[in-house]
């Protein structure tokens, strides 16, 4: 197990947003999230990551398995998590070569001292974070290392969604956590994404993705987990999931005898 | 790959010139240089207050010009960054041959070197507001305390200025420590005022504790520094020259300028610096890459705060008598505003401010009676008109401008983004 | 050493004042995020155009309608040019961050402030102020009370009854709410942002220019240089009460008008260190409880 939550809960207010849920990921796999809005799937990220503590339950994840409750989002990271956000959230007036370095925070050593110092190995360690961005931005090809140096708010609406994967990328964490990474993509963008998708997790990431996109998860995922209210509702492979009655309740409404459309 | 190495080379730019187009460029840049330094120089010595304030308005309004006419702001900062050793020279040899140009004239170096102590805390702070986005509104509370510390250990203790200096650093950064620890870790949006609270009780400690600091008496009679058998009240022989003794303390404070200027320009190209940045950005994205806010948000503010210590007792030492009122809320206001008007960010920018600051006042004592009146119209129409501050680093016009720019982020765009004047990309 | 109920009746005078103006730092960072210095100089004046109403009515007309004129006028005026201040300062910097307003906050004070001192006859100076009642107080047992601080008093208690029902009962209360949590937010449900800041402008300030003239009255002068003080203790009242908290800021001013009276009486040398405990009590709260100590304590870990 690499991943495993236990009976996580949080709420807000009077809102179940995440409901007991126990769910667990395998090293290397490429899990599905989906569930109609608002069901906690973007809540259950933020608590994963320590955004928001969670109210119960456990986070386990690593090998030999750390807990991650009560970390700090910062430490959260540091274990090897790294996550996009469904509202983009990139630094609009850093470079996109910065935007990349600061990703990488964890694989740098340097601190305060060094930094003042200058020291060879300072200047070693920065001029290798630099390669190694670059080389991480020329994943998505000319794109972004022929943007490298603007600021990443001139950015067009899909660049920007990469640069958000290539930090991803560059933070070298084992699990990857994508957002809605399709939202707002034609069918063409989302179809190269999917490639992109495919290909980091050959690079042996693993990766759970929130889509809305059918199209996206069935091609992409092995195995895609369905929410509702919070709470896990379905699991299993697209195809089972996709005429779970349950799941179609949810996403249509409760229309009793309802069948799935394909 | 040929892209990354394309990339790497546009980091790095360099061409190759021939001699001629060398000493060309050699030529413009000292010209220019000297000609601004001689507009300064100017400024200082006019007679008239009139003349001084129409040479202001005429720079200004011909700094400003230049920097929109694109074709000569262009051709600069190409030149600039062609020749940037050069250019360092002579700045260098410009600041320090002020004293020597105005050896007959001590009064000028006095405040220079006060400019020069406000500077330094521009720098401090600017760590502190510039880099790391964290509002201090107590900021004096730090100077304050460097200056009773350099005071009173060499008064009573009889220490040398060279012990007491960076005791005093470091005693202002614990200070700033100790406000800031408690209140990053348990919500920062109180920060400010939680500053603010702090730098008044520090006045009002230094006004009220007078075994300690005197109280509204303050701290007479603190030596000056010296180095051997020389007092720094001692004129300073140079070659053939000899200086008035204030320039001991121009030179001492342009030291202290250097290196933070230094420590500002390191901490900044780093990982640190990119992480400061990504704070100011959005702190919760850089959380969630591993930035620990709370520790990066501490060492911005104590290194700010160490800098006001280091300026406090410069300024105890120099005037040789501080009081209470030295340390005031105006003070740390008037840091603020150099920081800010300067441009936040920009560790020159800052110390212009600062220079304006002081010089500026000193330049106007004629129109004494509306010099504040006028400090707060021109303070608002720069807020008005140019927030973003009078040299401000180009995150920081970037970061206004994306203040309009927000709506937009979250949203698919209709077709390219060219809000910024920059070339749109197109290549989605 | 004055008696127990005598330091409840100073308290109440004072904490009447520091309420009044706390009131409109409270909106003023509530509808906009921003800590006002400008407020201090808008009670500042309010005490000043009583005065100036006062010149030009007082050998006129009697003393009950000269106050009341006072008050009405100082507070309309200041209350008009708070929203123009607002309007010409602070409403085109409204997507920059707050810092940028801060500072012109800053500016507005000291321009206001220099330009009383400067334009103002004789504005240097302190001004002496109507006395109505000259040295007549009112005696209830051992416990003097001043009719000024009377006045002041049932004035405040109404101001505050009607800003109450105000806030709690009309649109205007649910609207400065809303802009208050998310402008944008509350524009998009369709809540007039313009107005509400308008309102919220106006309300603070003649709020602040009634403290002004109270404490003109109550003291028998006034200085150009008021607002200063006036400015810190509203503010401390109003984050003492939850800063953007309206409720609280009600009642902030009179928790530090009881803190003040009664540090000084129960600490040795209190006088002395009145404000630096009055600080230290304005931190601590920030610290521990920010939301005031009205709201609940604070709950998001930082990060």
């Amino acid at each position: 197990m690499f991943l495993e939550t236990i009976a996580l809960t949080k709420r807000f207010g009077g809102v179940q947003a995440v409901d007991g849920v126990d769910l667990t990921v395998e090293r290397g796999e490429i899990v599905g999230i989906i569930g109609p809005n608002g069901s906690g799937k973007t809540t259950l990220f933020n608590v994963i990551t320590g955004l928001y503590p969670a109210d119960s339950g456990d986070i386990r994840f690593g090998d030999p398995p750390l807990s991650l409750t009560g970390l700090r989002p910062h430490q959260v990271a540091d274990s090897g998590i790294a996550r996009t956000f469904q509202t983009l959230r990139l630094f609009p007036s850093l470079t996109v070569l910065e935007n990349v370095l600061v990703a990488m925070h964890g694989r740098l050593k340097a601190g305060y001292w060094r930094a003042l110092a200058r020291d060879r190995g300072f200047r070693e360690e920065e001029r290798r974070a630099e390669e190694k961005a670059l080389e991480v931005l020329s994943f998505f090809g000319q794109r972004l290392v022929s943007m490298c140096n603007e600021p990443a708010s001139i950015l067009s609406y899909a660049n920007r969604r990469r640069l958000e994967i290539a930090r991803v990328l560059a933070s070298e964490a084992e699990l990857i956590l994508l957002d809605e990474p399709a939202a707002g993509m034609n069918p063409s963008e989302t179809a190269e994404l999917m490639r992109d998708i495919t290909r980091i997790h050959q690079m042996g990431r693993t990766i759970l993705v929130i889509e809305h996109d059918m199209t996206l998860i069935e091609g992409v995922t092995q195995r895609v987990v369905a929410f509702d209210h919070g709470a896990k509702i379905a699991e299993g492979s697209f195809a089972q999931v996709r005429v779970d009655p349950q799941v179609i309740d949810a996403y249509l409404g409760r229309r009793h005898g309802a069948t799935a459309a394909s | 790959m040929a892209e990354v190495d394309y990339a790497r080379q546009q980091l790095q730019g360099q061409e190759r010139r021939s001699t001629a187009r060398v000493l060309a460029d050699r030529a413009w840049i000292f010209s220019g240089t000297a000609v601004v330094y001689g507009l300064v120089l100017l400024g200082l010595s006019v007679e008239q207050t009139l003349h001084f304030v129409l040479l202001l308005c005429g720079m200004v309004v011909a700094a400003y010009g230049w920097s929109r006419i694109a074709i000569l702001r262009g051709r600069t900062a190409e030149l600039v960054q062609r020749e940037i050793t050069f250019l360092w020279a002579c700045v260098i040899v410009g600041v320090l041959g002020y004293p020597v140009l105005l050896r007959g004239n001590p009064y000028l170096i006095h405040v220079a070197v006060l400019a020069g102590i406000y500077g330094l805390m521009a720098v401090g702070l600017n760590f502190t507001l510039g880099f790391a986005g964290l509002l201090d509104l107590g900021y004096a509370a730090y100077f304050a305390a460097g200056a009773y510390t350099s005071a009173l250990l060499s008064t009573v203790f009889g220490l040398s200025f060279w012990l007491t200096l960076p005791l005093a650093g470091l005693v202002a950064a614990s200070f700033g420590f100790s406000v800031a620890w408690p209140c990053l870790r348990v919500h920062d949006r109180y920060l400010a005022l939680v500053t603010l609270g702090f730098g008044a009780i520090i006045e009002l400690l230094a006004r009220n504790l007078r075994p300690l600091t005197g109280g509204t008496d303050g701290i007479l009679n603190i030596p000056p520094p010296a180095i051997g058998r020389f007092s720094f009240l001692d004129p300073l022989p140079v070659g053939p020259l000899t200086l008035p003794f204030q320039a001991n303390f121009y030179y001492l404070v342009v030291a202290l300028l250097a290196v933070g200027v230094l420590a500002a320009n390191r901490l900044k190209n780093s990982r640190l610096g990119r992480s400061w940045e990504a704070i100011r950005e959005d702190e919760t994205a850089a959380a969630c890459f591993g930035v620990d806010l709370i520790r990066y948000k501490l060492e911005a503010f104590m290194t700010g705060s160490f800098f006001a210590g280091l300026a406090g007792a410069v300024f105890g030492h120099m005037i040789s008598f501080i009081h209470p009122d030295n340390f005031n809320f105006p003070v740390s206001m008037g840091v603020l505003c150099m920081v800010v008007a300067g441009g936040m960010g920009n560790v020159w920018g800052v110390i212009v401010g600062a220079v304006f600051y002081v010089f500026v006042p000193e330049r106007l004592r004629d129109f004494e009676k509306l010099r504040l009146l006028l400090f707060g119209v021109s303070l608002l129409l720069l807020m008005r008109f140019r927030p973003s501050g009078v040299f401000p680093s180009r995150r920081r016009r970037l970061e206004l401008r994306g203040e309009e720019l927000d709506a937009l982020t979250a949203r698919r765009a209709a077709g390219p983004v060219d809000l910024a004047g920059a070339p749109a990309d197109r290549t989605s | 050493m004055e008696t127990f109920p005598q330091q409840i009746v100073n308290a109440l005078t004072i904490g009447s004042m520091y309420t009044l103006v706390g009131i409109g730092f409270t909106l003023f960072f509530g509808v906009l995020g921003l800590i006002n210095f400008a407020h201090g100089e808008v009670y500042m004046l309010g005490a000043f155009t009583g005065l100036v109403i006062f010149w030009a009515t007082g050998s006129t007309l009697p003393v009950a309608l000269v106050m009341l004129l006072m008050f009405v006028g100082a507070m309309a005026f200041c209350g008009g040019l708070g929203v123009l201040i607002e309007w010409l300062a602070f409403k085109p910097l409204r997507r920059m961050p707050v810092l940028i307003a801060l500072i012109t906050s800053l500016a507005v004070s000291i321009i206001v402030r220099e330009g009383l001192k400067e334009f103002f006859p004789n504005g240097a100076n302190p001004q002496r102020y109507l006395a109505p009642f000259g040295l007549e107080v009112l005696r209830l047992g051992p416990v003097i009370v001043a009719y000024e601080s009377l006045i002041l008093m049932v004035l405040t208690g109404v101001l505050i009854a009607t800003l109450y029902l105000l806030v709690s009962r009309t649109w205007l209360g649910r609207s400065m709410r809303a802009t208050a949590e998310d402008r944008e937010a509350a524009m998009m449900m369709g809540v007039d942002v313009d107005r509400t800041i308008c309102l919220a402008f106006f309300i603070g300030s003649a709020l602040g220019a009634c403290a002004g003239v109270m404490n003109g009255l109550n003291y028998g002068s006034i200085k150009f240089d008021m607002g200063w003080t006036a400015s810190i203790k509203g503010f401390t009242s109003a984050v003492l009460g939850g800063l953007g908290n309206i409720y609280g800021a009600m009642v902030g001013g009179f928790v530090l008008g009881f803190l003040e009276v009664f540090v000084v009486d129960l600490v040795p040398k209190g006088g002395q260190y009145k404000d630096v405990i009055t600080f230290a009590i304005l931190i601590l709260t920030l610290v521990f409880r920010p939301s005031g100590l009205l709201g609940p304590a604070a709950g998001r870990r930082a990060g």
